[in-house]
């Protein structure tokens, strides 16, 4: 008997630490949910811009037709260059 | 002395145990359940595919060009020259779409000449993908190169790849 405001205490304690951890536990599920999405994007955008122009192929196959242009030619491409970087 | 009161808070712990433990199994299933999609990079590959086959060094293929004309024959065969393969068993429509057209130095923004291979209605999808809803329905990827013909005449060449296959690889 007297125990009972106690006990009731406790009671609702629990209780309310139930609620949280359910709370929490449905964040983590929903944040898990959405990291899943946007990191399993597999892509070369991420890739800084340096190591990306080395290994561009397409750049490389510019690059050979650049020794190859006339001035002219090199000039186009370089303002090509420029426009698009 | 509370007895009672003791086996019930035992069982209440374990019910917590569970409810995290599930919590935990739900979190990993629901990471691992996404698939990674790798669309953007297998439109990479097939843009530099596409490139091999119409330039080498510098130069554009003498099967597509021949004193200033563009060759219909190797536009028609596209596929087969470039031992591309955009039908499949799995898929019942192709699930890609290539474009690439073709720009004189002199004015780089009139096409001369244009090759189109693949799924047509997939072109839609580059639009609308721009909107946050349909972002997952195609990866579309747009790469562009010079080259020369066997005049020296100097070419712009862009290569628009686009690949769908959204149930293998976005949930």
């Amino acid at each position: 008997m007297p125990n009972k405001k106690a006990q009731v205490g406790e009671i609702v304690t629990w209780i309310t630490a139930t609620v949280i951890i359910i709370l929490i536990l449905i964040l983590f599920i929903y944040a898990s949910s959405i990291f899943a999405q946007k990191t399993k994007i597999v892509g070369v955008k991420n890739i800084k811009t340096e190591i990306k122009k080395e290994t561009n192929w397409l750049e490389m196959k510019t690059d050979f037709a650049y020794q190859l242009a006339s001035q002219e030619d090199k000039l186009i491409i370089e303002e090509w260059r420029e426009t698009h970087e | 002395m509370n007895k009672r009161g003791d086996k019930l808070l035992s069982i209440y712990w374990f019910a917590i145990l569970v409810l995290i433990a599930g919590g935990i199994f739900l979190m990993v299933y629901n990471f691992y359940n996404h698939p990674y999609d790798v669309r953007e990079i297998e439109a990479e590959v097939l843009i530099n595919s596409v490139a091999d086959c119409l330039s080498s060094e510098g130069k554009i293929n003498s099967e597509l060009i021949y004193e200033g004309n563009f060759s219909e024959e190797f536009e028609e065969n596209f596929l087969e020259k470039c031992h591309l393969a955009f039908e499949s068993e799995v898929w019942e429509l192709p699930q890609y779409y290539t474009e690439i057209n073709f720009y004189n130095s002199s004015d780089l923004d009139s096409s001369v000449f244009n090759i189109t291979k693949g799924n047509k209605n997939l072109v839609s999808g580059c639009v609308i993908q721009e909107e946050k809803e349909y972002e997952r329905e195609v990866k579309c990827v747009e790469e562009e190169f010079f080259s020369f013909d066997e005049n020296n005449n100097l070419y712009l060449i862009k290569i628009l790849s686009i690949v769908r296959k959204t149930e293998k690889n976005a949930k």
